[in-house]
């Protein structure tokens, strides 16, 4: 499991640098001045080159290249051009909602479908399985943005349970500010967990094995959480881990539907003012993170599946 | 466990959309066909059903309700809303689906070689693949729409340089697991050329994954127009599209017309459950195991 | 100036879903008419706050923030015409209209208990005045600051300079402590010391920032409010919404197309204010066709400005003449633009070059709903003279260099002004070196040029007068942008705050603001 890790981290580094690199190509190639956006129509000529020296702009692109690369060696993310703030301290506020939001739409995505799938796959082809499945398809092709929408317009506006939008001041309020905001989120994972789930339980149902532990005279009980949910476990996870990897950038959407302080609208923002080091921090993050769930659905291969256990 | 077998699970679980018992999986076919055929259809004739052109302003006539002269209503400019839906399905439709067509080609090559040849090579294209699944699909989009402007090519680009890598993950673990087989050592027994086993007896064998995989593509490329418009960062005005009349039509929405927002989603919607429905039915008809 | 820094829909989506308003118009309060104490106001604005340090900001979001927390000498008169005493008393001009002397207010305190004395007047002018100030411009005539007493502050100028007492009251010339108490600029950027009704209790970079009530106040009584955060939500259907829900009490800068959803609801009020904003089409005047003449005036004889105000400002706006805001005493009433009227637009045009036509571009900026649809406008009845035009959508910030570096066809921009004498705004928008080449027109004319300057050197108000009316008619004449309409200033906020009416330069003074319960 260790050597496992180690050459998983290992391939890290090329994906790090690949992304870092690209991001870095893609924003110098915007077009958009960064010190013009700054300081505006009046500024003088003069300020606007004390400003690009400032910021290092005035170096050759190779150089800034290798000036941001080595930075990233050595931990060291830079400055934030419009925050006048080290990204590091940035992320350190920027991380956490995002983070919070992902983990409490994940949580609610299983909450609802594990049992939803049991059903289903327990009465194939019965009015739950079909109503579900019809609900799936629906909720499949709608716009994040237009969920998040009726969900302020039902829940906050006219019933009022909860904030309009925001992320509150205690842990408390964060998690309730972030309630609606996760269910539009876990509403496009549930479609993609509950098929995947559903087909997996009636595999496992069907199996071999299965008719053997029921000729045996296995309980049902027995049956269900020893094979069936176990088995359905890998599929489930893996969908969860690629759903939950590509949300992460999705929180892009989400966050400015809701207000959210986290690290898609910290990366909108910094596009939009051509930001550097902020778009090059915050989409290595969001690369992290991708990676980092994906490791962790790897990592959880294992646990459940006793045939990939490694040696 | 070994990198291909995880390579495999995730390729294999990116199809999963639902194992349908075989005996419905006509009606979804005939169900999804229905309702995608009706929207194709009515995007195609979008002249013939519809007395306004969907560009056509009429201060005269801005923000009325359905009746019978607008059917739907009218936007702020005065445009029919029915027209400009009619002719929105031809922008966003079109577009989803030419940007689902050169991802599949492009990633069942690359994913028929790589999974044939294996080594370097084969190593070499998922170190790729992993950089592009882990960029942040957003930053690159919206990065291309600022470096070339807003509009069909650019996000064109953005999906194809993205959406490639599912095929060829999906590509590339049914070629592995059809290379080690008897069929392809036949075929070199028999003296077939490498690039004459790959794309001639591997690629028939292994698409059928790759195409139900696009139907649930074509979904999320709409989903992703959509998107990008409603953002302002995608179609060009007047073009009417579907994303940017939710989000002219959101500012009414408090005053009571609900239809400007509504009515383009509800569309969307419709859409893609009759597309997820096809790719559901086609699953089953073409015994993908998924 | 503040620039045509516009939001994006991403960064700022048209506006929302479900809103609540009574009464449209400048509606003030009248119930309980007596200001009470107390009340956290929270303020929602689509742009972050970057900077405290005064001689910095060109950005309204950094701008109106740092009004609450320093003082300048003088301040602008709500209206507009005119200024009024702040930390200054009394000003007189001398004789010659060279030297200008400012009487201080005694015993106002900085927030850390020193005293505020001509010293620090003299520092902070001269930190604005440094060239690395992009407000540097405004204090371009000063040649020298004298103190002759602790209470006593002497300004001179190489040539007579009439505007020098509104130039007093800009944001910029704030007054800051001496050598920044010792702290460095960047340092005192975060933790700013003012004489202002509110001093910074918390800031959490691109998010929020609180500000408490300074105890000390010099205005005894003031400011009401305990505090007031400035928060950033940039969709503004989500400001919208949040207002409407109670989370917070102002929304800067609500969408007009969200006017009507507003007055169907009761919980918040839509206030709108006279401003000096005029919104232009803008012309790229260095290139063909757009350097004749007869182009551009065809092309404004075929934009229907009411259609304009109708359709994008709801009605809440007046169709543009002069260039200059009616909010101005050198608006010149007279000038009315052309008027819409499609045979005199083919009429100009057959005189030119092109009479057949032309192929041009409008470029908007994407997200920004409000200049999609006037380009959309403007683009179908262009297409009736043969002008075929194609929209271009950059995002915000390319949008604004491509105007910056002449690289576009047609566009959209506006001006505001940040003093209440017309000087800065009639070059920004009117002379080639007023800072935005003519609000990108890149038009050039030495004529009306040398006119502004002279202008400036006088102290006659009547005599400013005349030299600005020749100025707009001669402009007016040339057109070099098209004048679309007079914007007012939009704010949608709760019922229950009072005696919230910012100024016709913009800003607002929350001192005067209070809550009701």
């Amino acid at each position: 499991m260790l050597r496992f890790l180690i050459r998983r981290l290992l391939l890290l580094i090329p994906v790090v640098v690949g992304v870092a690199t690209l991001t870095f190509m893609l924003m110098h190639m915007t077009p958009g001045d960064p010190a013009r956006t700054y300081l505006g129509d009046r500024a003088s000529p003069q300020a606007l080159a004390a400003l690009r020296h400032q910021w290092g702009l005035d170096q050759p692109l190779w150089r800034q290249y290798l000036a941001f690369m080595g930075g990233l060696a050595t931990g060291n993310l830079g400055q934030s051009m419009f925050f006048h703030d080290s990204i590091v301290s940035l992320l350190a506020i920027r991380l956490p909602p995002t983070l919070l939001l992902m983990a409490i739409a994940t949580l609610f995505s299983i909450l609802i479908s594990v049992p939803l799938a049991v059903w289903m796959a327990l009465s194939r082809g019965g009015a739950v399985d079909t109503a579900v499945r019809s609900f799936n398809s629906v909720a499949q092709g709608t716009p994040l943005f237009f969920t998040g929408a009726v969900l302020i317009a039902v829940f906050s506006l006219k019933l009022h349970w909860f904030p309009v939008a925001g992320y509150g001041k205690t842990f408390g309020e964060h998690v309730v500010s972030l309630i609606l905001p996760s269910i539009a989120v876990a509403l496009v994972i549930i479609p993609f967990l509950i098929r995947g789930l559903r087909g997996a339980l009636i595999d496992a149902l069907n199996s071999e094995f299965v008719n053997f532990a029921k000729a045996k005279g296995l309980s049902r009980r027995a049956i269900w959480t020893h094979y069936a949910l176990r088995n359905a476990a890998i599929p489930g996870i893996s969908i969860l881990g690629i759903q939950v990897g590509y949300l992460a950038g999705g929180s892009l959407v989400i966050e400015n539907v809701f207000a959210i302080p986290g690290m898609g609208t910290f990366l909108m923002k910094g596009i939009l003012n051509r930001d550097f080091p902020v778009v090059q921090a915050s989409a290595l993050i969001f690369a992290l993170l991708v990676i980092f769930v994906y490791l962790l659905t790897d990592i959880a291969y294992g646990l459940f599946d006793p045939r990939v256990r490694v040696k | 466990m070994t990198e291909v077998m995880i390579e495999k699970k995730r390729a294999g679980l990116m199809s999963r959309i639902g194992r349908t018992g075989r005996r419905r999986g006509n009606t979804h076919l005939l169900i999804g066909a229905v309702i995608v055929g009706l929207i194709v259809l009515m995007a195609i004739c979008a002249p013939l059903l519809t007395r306004y052109g969907p560009i056509d302003q009429d201060f005269t006539a801005t923000l009325q309700g359905p009746s019978w002269t607008h059917l739907l209503g009218t936007d702020n400019l005065g445009r029919d809303l029915w027209s400009r839906i009619l002719f929105g399905a031809r922008t966003d439709l079109f577009l989803a689906t030419v940007a689902v067509a050169a991802p599949l080609v492009i990633g069942t090559a690359i994913g028929a070689l790589s999974g044939y040849f294996g080594g370097w090579f084969d190593t070499i294209i998922m170190r790729i693949a992993d950089i592009v699944v882990a960029f942040p699909f957003y930053v690159l989009v919206i990065s291309l729409v600022f470096i070339m402007g807003n509009g069909v090519g650019s996000i064109f680009a953005a999906i194809s340089i993205v959406s490639w890598v599912a095929y060829a993950r999906i590509v590339r673990a049914e070629t592995m697991v059809l290379s080690s087989t008897d069929f392809v050592d036949a075929l070199k027994v028999g003296g077939l050329g490498s690039g004459r086993i790959v794309f001639r007896h591997l690629v028939p064998n292994v698409v059928s994954q790759a195409i139900v995989y696009a139907m649930s593509d074509i979904v999320a490329n709409i989903g992703v127009i959509v998107t990008l418009s409603y953002f302002g960062m995608g179609i060009v005005p007047p073009t009417p599209d579907w994303g940017s009349m939710m989000a002219d039509g959101q500012p009414f929405f408090a005053g009571g017309y609900y239809g400007l927002m509504v009515v383009p989603a509800a569309a969307v919607i419709v859409t893609s459950f009759g597309l997820s429905l096809v790719g559901d039915g086609l699953a089953n008809v073409l015994r993908v195991k998924r | 100036m503040k620039t045509t820094r516009v939001t994006a829909r991403l960064a700022g989506l048209a506006v929302g879903l479900a809103l609540g308003v009574s009464a449209l118009a400048v509606t003030r309060a009248s119930a309980a008419d007596t200001p009470q104490k107390g009340g956290d106001l929270i303020m929602l604005r689509a742009e972050q706050l970057r900077t405290l340090l005064p001689s910095q900001p060109t950005d309204n979001a950094s701008i109106w923030p740092i009004e609450e927390v320093f003082n300048t000498l003088l301040v602008p008169k709500q209206d507009g015409s005119g200024v009024a005493p702040s930390l200054a008393t009394s000003w007189e001009q001398s004789k010659d209209g060279l030297d200008w002397t400012f009487h201080l207010r005694h015993g106002v305190k900085f927030t850390n208990g020193q005293e505020m004395t001509s010293k620090d007047v003299k520092f902070s002018i001269e930190e604005t005045s440094k060239p690395s100030s992009p407000f540097a411009f405004i204090n371009a005539a000063i040649t020298k600051v004298t103190t002759p007493d602790a209470y006593t502050v002497v300004i001179h100028t190489a040539k007579p300079f009439a505007p020098l007492p509104a130039d007093m009251a800009i944001f910029a010339n704030s007054i800051v402590p001496y050598d920044y108490a010792g702290m460095t600029p960047e340092a005192f950027s975060k933790k700013p010391i003012g004489t202002g009704p509110f001093m910074l209790k918390s800031w959490t970079p691109g998010v929020e920032a609180t500000f408490e009530r300074n105890p000390n106040y010099w205005d005894k009584g003031k400011p009401y409010l305990d505090s007031i955060t400035f928060k950033v939500v940039a969709d503004s259907n989500t400001r919208a919404n949040e207002v409407q829900g109670g989370q917070a009490q102002i929304d800067e800068f609500p969408a007009f197309s969200s006017i009507t959803a507003l007055q169907n609801s009761g919980t918040a009020k839509i206030g709108t204010y006279a401003s000096s904003r005029v919104d232009f089409l803008s012309i790229n005047t260095q290139k063909k066709p757009f350097d004749n003449v007869d182009v551009r005036r065809a092309i404004a004889s075929a934009v229907d400005k009411n259609t304009l105000v109708k359709v994008v400002l709801f009605g809440h706006g007046k169709p543009a003449g002069a260039y200059m805001s009616p909010s101005s005493w050198s608006h010149d009433p007279s000038i009315t633009g052309y008027p819409y009227d499609l045979k005199a637009a083919k009429a100009f045009l057959a005189k030119s070059p092109v009479p057949d036509g032309f192929k041009a571009t409008i470029t908007v900026a994407s997200g920004n709903s409000d200049q999609q649809t006037m380009a959309q406008i403007i683009q179908a009845s262009l297409a009736k003279l043969g002008i075929k035009i194609t929209i271009q959508t950059l995002d915000p910030s390319a949008a604004y260099d491509a105007k910056q570096n002449g690289n576009y066809d047609m566009g959209f921009s506006y001006d505001t002004t940040d003093i209440v004498d017309p000087d800065e705004i009639i070059r920004f928008t009117g002379s080639y070196d007023g800072g935005s080449h003519g609000l990108y027109s890149f038009y050039k004319n030495k004529e009306i040029d040398s006119w502004i300057a002279k202008a400036a050197t006088l102290n006659d108000q009547d005599a400013r007068q005349k030299i600005y009316f020749k100025v707009e008619k001669a402009w007016n004449e040339a057109q070099p942008l098209v004048p679309l309409f007079y914007t007012p200033e939009l704010y949608a906020y709760a019922s229950n705050v009072h005696d919230f009416h910012p100024f016709v330069t913009g800003n607002y003074n929350l001192a005067d603001v209070w809550m009701s319960k």
